[in-house]
């Protein structure tokens, strides 16, 4: 198990890349304007489709929303297929 | 490869023969009918709860199919020792890895897809606008079922099959959360908890069915992008699980 685990090692350096997650790695444009009105419980109130501002930032920061994360997603893809295929490799040497 | 098709068709007809598939999907369908007798009270956009928990149910049954189906196969193959003659010579291991995985992946999808079906049938007998994007919502939900069927046989070549259940539901729910929530989960020491997050997939990328409740179209770009992402991230729990198999030793 030991070079399976030398060779997880990439998929924590493909982790620790800076955007591994889509609200900490959002542009500051993406959280929208703070609200100015009061939320009290009878107080309800509808925000405009597509307006975001600190009561919507979470639904837009959603990866199917957040381009910003979506090169991680493609990046990430790749070094699994690599990752998979030295694992394959590796352990078809070792059974050997 | 034809020694793989030809072994994933008899692992689809012995799963099709056991009860466990048919059960879970009618548990699925009866939980779907139940969702739509939820009274509307004549609130206003009633149909997004309905698309959203029926979405939640199927996501539900892709992790029990992929457990149902999968936990128990090796298990019983060396239980039964039918796995040594089949890797001793007709079979490479790796075939009878991706044979019985590609069997039961085949019997999944068939389930999340009628699961689907079942859930159209419901939004259009309530009168509820069935979205575009419903199928290739499922399609994301069948990507993230074949990753937990990767994980279960991982699990399954060195634990037991009571054990595989709690560890493959511990690992799909807390790779649904975002990095805050699961460094909340301990405060005291995030760099830990970030470190543990960082090897965890990111399930959230298979979820569309909040964009679809609320109208949102999805850019095709981005649905590629998380099918090519989910199934790399299955191949790597294939080539983990592969590697285990090759170090046991069978007798």
């Amino acid at each position: 198990m030991k070079p399976l685990l030398l060779l997880l090692v990439p998929v924590l350096l493909c982790g620790c890349a800076v955007n591994y997650d889509p609200i900490e790695s959002a542009p500051h444009e993406a959280f929208g304007v703070e609200c100015e009105h009061d939320h009290d419980d009878d107080d309800h109130h509808a925000h405009a489709p597509g307006e975001i501002c600190s009561d919507t930032w979470w639904f837009f920061t959603q990866p199917w929303a957040a381009r910003w994360y979506w090169g991680k997603l493609l990046r990430d893809g790749i070094v699994l297929l690599v990752l998979a295929s030295l694992v394959t490799v590796a352990s078809r040497r070792r059974g050997k | 490869m034809k020694a793989v098709l030809i072994f994933s068709i008899m692992t689809l007809r012995m799963l099709f023969r056991r009860r466990t598939p048919w059960g879970i999907l009618v548990g699925v369908l009866i939980a779907l009918a139940a969702i739509a007798q939820v009274p509307g009270f004549s609130v206003e956009n009633q149909g997004r709860f309905v698309l959203d928990f029926g979405l939640f149910g199927i996501e539900l049954g892709a992790l029990v199919l992929a457990l149902g189906l999968a936990a128990n196969l090796f298990p019983r193959d060396r239980e039964q020792r039918t796995v040594m003659p089949l890797v001793a010579v007709p079979l490479a291991r790796w075939q009878y890895l991706l044979g019985r995985f590609l069997g039961a992946a085949m019997v999944q999808a068939t389930a999340l897809v009628v699961s689907c079906i079942g859930l159209m049938v419901i939004l259009l007998l309530r009168g509820i606008p069935v979205p575009g994007d419903l199928f290739p919502a499922t399609l994301l939900i069948v990507v993230e079922g074949w990753f937990l069927l990767a994980t279960v046989f991982f699990f399954s070549f060195f634990t037991s099959p009571p054990l595989n259940w709690p560890l493959t539901t511990i690992l799909f729910v807390l790779s649904q959360m975002s990095v805050r929530d699961f460094v909340a989960l301990a405060p005291e020491s995030p760099g830990l908890m970030r470190g543990i997050r960082m090897l965890l997939p990111h399930a959230d990328v298979f979820h569309i069915k909040d964009p679809l409740a609320h109208g949102f179209d999805v850019s095709p770009q981005f649905f590629l992008l998380a099918v090519f992402y989910g199934l790399c991230y299955t191949a790597f729990m294939l080539s983990l699980a592969l590697a285990v198999f090759r170090s046991r030793d069978l007798k």
